[in-house]
Formats: C-alpha cells, structure tokens, sequence
C-alpha cells in the first residue's frame, strides 16, 4: 500500500467522521437551531405568505356523477356537468 | 491505488450505514435531534462514498485495469467504450455496487425534503431504508468486491459476454434497477406507517416514489422486451424465462398497489390489501434477485452460480416475516377491504383488478418455481413453457382489459346499473366493430376475436368516457379543444396519465393477441438467386458475406424481400462468432410494417456460399406492443410530473416561478425528445437492413427499359422488336470473376449469334479506356455499352458485378443469375427460349 492511498484514506475517513459527528460538536447553542428561533421563524412565514387552502382536504361532490371534486373546479372533470356554485366565465 | 481506495470507501460504507441505523434509533428512543441529524449526515454521506466508489469502477473499467478480476472477466482491450461503460454492472459484483449506491441515493433523496405527510413516517423509515443499504454494502464488500484483485493481471480481458454486447445493456439494466431499489422506499415507508402507526396518509406520502418505481420496471421491461427482440434472435420479446418474471411481478404487485392505493386515498379501506401488496412487492423484488444470483434457477440471465444466494433468501424470510408479523400486530386499527356498493362499483372494480393481479402474481410465481420446486421433491421436472404460461395467464389479462373497460363508464355515482345501461351500446358497438375490423384483416381465429372484443370494448368505453368529459368542458368554456385537453391535464395530470397508461396497454394487448395466437415460423433454404416465396412474401438471397475482427466472425446473408412483386427492403440478418467464449450469437434483421414484421434469422449456409437457411418470422402486429408501450410510458411519466398548482395561475409573477417554468419547459423538452429518440429507434433505425433505390425485377415481371450508347457510337433499346431471348449482363473490366465471365458469354454467343437472340453487355462503374482494353482483350463481338450514370444499374437493382438477366420474347425476366452462372445451366436456360436444342 502507498503512502498516497494511506494520505486519501485517512483524508475519507476524517472528512466523513467530521460531517457526521457534526450535531453534536457545536460550540454552545447557534442562533439558527435553538427553538425559539424555529418558531419565530416559522410565525414570520406565516405572516408573510397566505395559507394555501390545504383543498385536498374540503371536498364537493358532483350532483351528476357523485365523483369527489376539489372546490374550484366549475365542471366535473368526470362527467363534464357543470357545477352550480361559482360563476361560470 | 483504485482497489485499496475503493475497498476502503465500501468498508466505510459498510460501517456509516450501520452507523446510520444505530443513530437513527437512538434519535428516536431518546428524542434527541441530534442523533437524528448525524443520522441524516450518515445517509447523506453514504451516496458520496458507493458514488466515488463506482465512479472509480468505471475509470479502472475504461483504463483495462484488468488485475481486477471483475474487469479481466468483463471487459477487453477492444471492447468500446460505451460498453466498457455499461460492463460495470454487467456481472454480479458490479452490478451490486451499483444497487448499493442507488439504495443510498435514493435513501438520501427519500429522506432530504419531508413533506407534511412523510415527516411522521421519516425517521422509522430511514431506519429501515438503511438497514437495506446496510444489507446490500455487506453483501457487496463481504461476498463480491468488484475491486477484488487477481495474484496475476492478465495482459487482456476475457471480454464481455456476447449477449450483453448492445446499446440496450446502457439503459435496460440501470431502469430494472431504478425499479427494484425505487420499492424499497415505499416499502420502508410502510413499515415506518405500521411502527408509527400513522397508517392513513402514507399511501399519499409515497405516491410520486412508488411511481418512479413503477415507470423503472416498467420502461426495463419494455426494454428488456425489445432487445430480445432485436438481438436475441429467437423472433419473441417475452419467453416467460424465470428472470423475466421475476421483472414482472413485483410490476404486477406494484400495479395493484397503486390503484388500491387510489381507494384508500379516497377512504374506501383497502388498508391491510395495501400494506400485503408492497410488503410483496419488496419481497419479490430480493426474490428476483435471489433468482438471478444463486444458480437455483436456470434462465439466460442467471449470473455465475454463487454463494450469496442464500442470503438473499434469508433476506426474504427476514421481510417477510418482520413485515407480517407488524401487520398482525396493527390489525385491530386497520379498516378491512371493504366493497362499497357491490362488486359492480368501482370500488369493486378496484377490488376485482387487485384479486386478478395477485392471482396473476401468483400464476406467474407458481410458473417460475415449480420447475426447480418439483425437481427437487420428486426428481421429477415439471415443465412450465411458455404456452402453459400464455394459458394460464392469458384469461386474467384479458379480464384486466375487460374490467378496464368497464370501470370508467361507471363513474362514481351509487347508480352503477343504470349507467351502465345508458353506456352498453357503446361498449357494444366497440366490441362488434374491433371484431369486425379485425376479421376483415384476416384475424379469424375465435380466441383471437374474443381478445379483439374485449379491446375493442375497452377502447370504446375509454374513448367515450374521456370524451364525454371533454367536451362537455369544451362546450361550457368555450375554449378551442385542444386547449381544454391541456387544461384537463395540468389540472388532473394523475387522473389523465392514468387513463393514457390504460390506452397504452389496450395497444399492447393487441399487439399480444397477434403475436401470441398468429406466430408464424419457418424455415427456408435459398440459393442465390433463386426467389422464394413464403406468406405473400418473395425472398432473393443475392450472397454471403464474412468479416473478421477482434476475435469476431460475423457471417451475413443479404436478402432481398418483395411483398407482392415490390421490392421492400434487403435484410440481412447475421451470426457472430465470438472466438473468446465460442459461442455464437445470431444477430436477426428485421422489416417493421403496420400489419406484421417480417423477421429473419440466419440459421445456417453452405460452404461455397451459395446457398443459407434461414428462419423466417412473421409476427402480426408486433409494433401495437411498442407503440402500446410508449404510450404507456408516456401515461407514466405524465403521471409523476410535478405539479404547478400555482405556476400555471399567477403567470411570470415572481423570479422564481420564471426560473420553475424555464425548468419545466426543459423538463418537457428533454422527455419529448426522449420518446422521439425511443420512437426512431425502433421504428427509424434500420434494424438489419438496407435499403437500395430498387430491387431487382423478378422472374415474370417486365425488364426496365432503357436505352444505351454502345462504344460504336449506336444505339441500342430494350424492349427492341423482342427476338426470342435477350441477355442483360452487367459487368466490370476491375472484376475477376467478370473476365471469365467474358470469355464465356462471348464464346455462347459465337454459339447463338445466328439463332434469334440478342446480347447486351453493360459495363459498371467504369471508364472508357479499361472497357475497350477489356473489349479487344477477350475479343468481344456482342454489343457493350458503358452505363455512365449507373442509372441501368440502379434500374435493374444490381448489388454487384457480374449480374445477368435473361429475358423472354414479352420482355419479361426469365432467368437471373447473381453472380456468374454455370454453364450448363445458362445454356440449358436459353435453349428453353428459343425452342430449340442445339446438339
């Protein structure tokens, strides 16, 4: 074995242990990763960005066909009756 | 160097995704975030270090590092790149490596963006994913070390195995393999529901990962398909081999998941069926892996007999049972299969096409391991061939197709029977139509019209329920049609790449019910020169041709075809020898066409060259399978694309939705462009062909006519006033065997000259000087004329030189001869024309 394998191996093999012992290493508490932070985070992007409606969740069903539609939608992408709430363009 | 680096970087692998279990665990037991996160930095890392470990592979792989005993077993000095390339995972070590990074890869691609719904499920399921990769790198550094060095380098390599000498070991391999590691995340997934017990959401949560899955196995079968086709030789694309099956049925299994999946999500239970069918699929995936590597099974995929087949079986008995005993334990919070409104709903539709894919599944698994299973007990073999596969499996396909075509005509709604009643003369009218259509083209047989029913009813039903809904759309918006097609199916692109992936598998069933109920196989010897007809076909073999290179004997035929009198193309198909394995492989050539490929395989010829045996296959609407396929993929892909739920509303409102639509756009381009390479492959690309401006005239049609300017300065004419017999002959003064040939038409014709008989000799390819040296030399009296534009040549379809035609008082072709005839036949075939025996 050369001594530039025994230099690459040993240069893997910290850089590895270094990446992955790296949680637990950090000098006191970093500003990013205490709680506190998360959250306030967190509230400020809710602050800044609307909800996106989680529309998955609230659903209608077509009178037509009875398929499960996402509120939205004017016609039933089923069947292709139109949906009476909304107005239609 | 590249050894000891790469050794160290798998033992390291080894060591981090062990690591990466415990830490996991650890995270988990004591709530500690930082367990967790170096877990996480563990699987990150573990993609970095399989990653350079086959990035080094490949370079010692490209630099004929053949002290590698892997590469002295795979690969030789002449090989190409691109198969030097597509060599590292062409052999058991290789290939293992390569599963192992995947594994990491995808592991770390699972774990890197939780979404709400996967965040609960992450760290049971990294646990379980690397526990995989933990699995694999073991078996990889333990058992097959593709860096394992030979005491001795050999100056070349072996070579890689004939067979796998294609384009198609790039890609057939590597999107198998996307497909078999793809399970495993869903899988871990699954089992991370049942520890966590979040066991509502996760189908959701690994929706676009079991799909990517599924598109791999998917587009490597197909592929698989095709290169079978294309090279193997032996005419099929699906022989029900062992390793084939083991492709198909973790699809199979997966297929039904997906759609059980679709019930759950619309909470109609299906939650134990759900759980049994990827906890299946995973097992099936290790069990065809296990097929492949333990020499249990006998199959042209089967690598080298080796010892890690039994872990692999461990491996099964471990997920099985780990996997089972979880579900047990959950059962009292899971929802049993419930069938909503009867079996004629589409609930029960759902729950009749997982039933046929698990008894499908099953018929294939029982066609597989019965052979060796009943050699083992009772010394006696079963054999399960490929009609007793086609048999079995046969009906439950077409009852898949048939319930397809049912399903979307009963909507959602609580009154099944009374749509189903509104929609029947539709489904009826398909149904008698694709029968109708199909018996008009010849397709009578009664197995093969019920087939045609089923699809045509199918088709029907698709086409009526999709259209239905769109122009319904159309109507309310008002919107051109094509654009409330796309609006459909960026809104719903699951829904709709669903319904393109059933169209696409309609196609495939018709390309099925040709290839499999009308095969047509026989084989012909030709002389050359001599046309054969066989089914509406007429074959001319024109020659043999041999070439040797590296250690390679190629031996083509070059034949040309005519369907009906018109000339199609000349195929040519071939048998290399590779000395280095002496082992032959035959190369088959192949005319696609709407109706059926013609299909040749060269099956043997003569010493002197004069005369091949060849296998000639007819294969009834063979391309409905690939077109079938394509569009199946193209369902599939349409299927996972992202989303853009917003993109599409607030156009061009901030950078990046600019920079989103720019990689969507790029996305696009290159998956189209992807089809159309796959489309020009197979339908573009010759495939053991050539194809000349025109064939020969045959035997009974009319001579071109022409007219020529002999080296007198006169001119001469055919048709002239048709004397009794005309001799064409093409030739050349830079032939050899021309110059016999001379002497022998100018002695003929000294014999002849005062019978009704005229010849004309057409120098080819060739200048005045050397024609007129050739002329006096040989003392040629019968007219010559030079062909100066080889517009007579291409007329006459010649492929060489000397070439002759002989024609009858009508103007007709009588006789051809490629190549120099013999004399007594060449006598014996102008005496029959002008009536006479010279004595």
């Amino acid at each position: 074995m050369s001594l530039g394998t025994i230099l690459i191996g040993i240069a893997i093999l910290l850089m590895l242990v270094a990446y992955i012992t790296q949680p637990f290493h950090e000098i006191g508490t970093r500003q990013e990763d205490t709680i506190e932070v998360w959250v306030k985070q967190m509230r400020e992007e809710g602050q800044n960005t609307t909800h996106p409606t989680p529309s998955s969740d609230i659903k209608v069903t077509c009178p037509n066909c009875g398929e499960p539609i996402q509120k939205g939608h004017h016609f039933c992408p089923q069947c292709g009756a139109p949906l009476s709430e909304g107005p239609i363009p | 160097m590249i050894g000891e680096v790469g050794t160290l970087l798998i033992g390291l692998a080894l060591i981090t995704s062990g690591y990466a279990v415990l830490a996991a665990l650890l995270g988990i037991i004591r709530k500690d975030r930082r367990w967790t996160q170096s877990a996480k930095n563990a699987t990150y890392s573990l993609p970095m270090l399989l990653g350079i470990a086959v990035i080094l592979l490949s370079i010692a792989f490209l630099t004929n590092h053949f002290e590698f005993s892997y590469i002295a077993r795979n690969s030789s000095r002449d090989l190409p790149i691109y198969l030097k390339f597509s060599a590292v995972w062409a052999g058991q070590e290789g290939s293992l490596l390569l599963w192992s990074f995947l594994q990491a890869l995808f592991t770390a691609l699972a774990i890197r963006r939780p979404s709400k719904l996967t965040a609960q499920l992450l760290p049971w399921a990294a646990v379980f994913m690397n526990s995989i990769t933990a699995f694999f790198v073991a078996v990889t550094l333990l058992l097959s070390n593709p860096f394992e060095t030979l005491p001795l380098p050999p100056a070349d390599g072996l070579g890689l195995n004939p067979l796998l000498r294609h384009p198609g070991m790039i890609f057939h391999p590597p999107a198998m393999y996307v497909g078999y590691v793809g399970l495993a995340v869903p899988f871990a997934s699954a089992l991370a529901a049942l520890v966590t017990g979040n066991l509502k959401h996760w189908t959701a949560a690994i929706r676009s990962w079991t799909l990517v899955a599924w598109i791999g196995l998917g587009l490597g079968l197909l592929l698989g398909m095709r290169w079978a086709y294309d090279v193997l030789g032996w005419g099929g694309y699906w022989g029900w081999d062992p390793v084939e099956n083991a492709g198909l049925m973790p699809w199979l299994t997966t297929t039904a998941f997906l759609h059980g999946a679709i019930m759950q999500d619309e909470q109609r239970g299906f939650q134990i069926g759900n759980f049994l069918l990827i906890i299946f699929s995973y097992a099936l995936v290790l069990f065809g892996t296990f097929a492949t590597r333990s020499g249990a099974i006998q199959s042209v995929h089967a690598y080298a007999e080796s010892d890690i087949g039994i872990y692999f079986m461990v491996a099964i008995v471990v997920v099985l049972v780990g996997s089972l005993a979880l579900l047990v334990w959950r059962r009292a919070r899971l929802k049993t299969t419930l069938v909503q409104g009867g079996l004629l709903s589409r609930s029960g539709m759902f729950f009749l096409t997982l039933v046929l894919l698990s008894t499908l599944t099953f018929s294939v698994f029982v066609g597989s391991v019965l052979p060796t299973l009943t050699d083992l007990l009772t010394r006696q073999k079963f054999e399960a061939g490929p009609a007793w596969f086609d048999r079995v499996t046969g009906p439950q396909f077409a009852a898949l197709v048939l319930i397809m075509g049912i399903c979307p005509i009963l909507g959602r709604s609580a009154q099944a029977l009374s749509q189903l009643k509104k929609w029947r003369w539709l489904a009826v009218g398909g149904a008698a139509s694709a029968v109708i259509l199909a018996a008009a083209a010849g397709f009578t047989q009664g197995t093969a019209l019920l087939g045609f029913a089923v699809v045509g009813l199918a088709s029907a039903t698709a086409l009526g329920a999709y259209g239905k809904g769109l122009a319904a759309r159309h109507r309310h918006t008002g919107r051109s049609l094509l654009h409330t097609v796309r609006e459909l199916v960026q809104q719903q692109p699951r829904r709709y790449g669903g319904y393109l992936v059933h169209i696409g598998i309609i196609f495939m069933a018709v390309g099925i019910i040709g290839t499999r109920l009308y095969p047509f196989e026989e084989e012909l010897t030709l002389t050359v020169g001599k046309p054969e007809d066989i089914r509406g076909y007429t074959l001319l073999l024109e020659g043999l041709k041999q070439n040797s290179e590296n250690n390679t004997i190629s031996t083509w035929a070059n034949i040309a075809a005519y369907k009906d009198t018109q000339y199609l193309v000349t195929l040519t198909p071939a048998t290399n020898r590779y000395m280095n394995f002496e082992q032959a492989v035959g190369v088959p050539a192949l005319k696609p066409g709407i109706r059926e490929d013609l299909y040749l395989i060269l099956a043997g010829w003569s010493r002197d060259g004069r005369q091949a045996t060849v296998k000639v296959m007819i294969n009834p609407l063979a391309n409905f399978l690939w077109l079938g396929g394509l569009l199946f993929l193209a369902g599939g892909v349409l299927a996972v694309w992202p989303k853009h739920t917003q993109v599409g509303r607030k156009e061009s409102a901030a950078p990046e939705n600019q920079q989103i639509k720019v990689w969507r756009d790029i996305n696009l381009i290159l998956t189209v462009s992807l089809f159309i390479g796959a489309g020009w492959t197979m339908w573009g690309m010759p495939h053991g062909t050539i194809k000349y401006a025109q064939g020969r005239p045959l035997p009974g049609q009319s001579a071109p006519a022409f007219q020529l300017t002999l080296l007198d300065g006169t001119q001469v004419s055919l048709p002239d006033q048709s004397p009794q017999a005309t001799v064409v002959s093409f030739w050349a003064p830079w032939c050899a065997s021309c110059e016999e040939g001379l002497s022998f038409l100018q002695s003929t014709w000294g014999a002849y000259q005062d019978h009704d008989i005229a010849f004309i000799g057409i120098a080819h390819q060739s200048d005045r000087a050397s024609v007129e040296n050739a002329v006096s030399r040989y003392g040629v009296t019968y007219p010559v004329g030079i062909d100066t534009e080889g517009s007579l040549a291409k007329a006459y379809g010649i492929t060489g030189v000397p070439e002759i035609f002989i024609l009858d008082a009508e103007g007709e072709i009588a006789y051809l001869h490629i190549g120099l005839p013999e004399a007594e036949t060449f006598i014996k075939e102008l005496d029959t024309l002008i009536g006479e025996p010279i004595p």
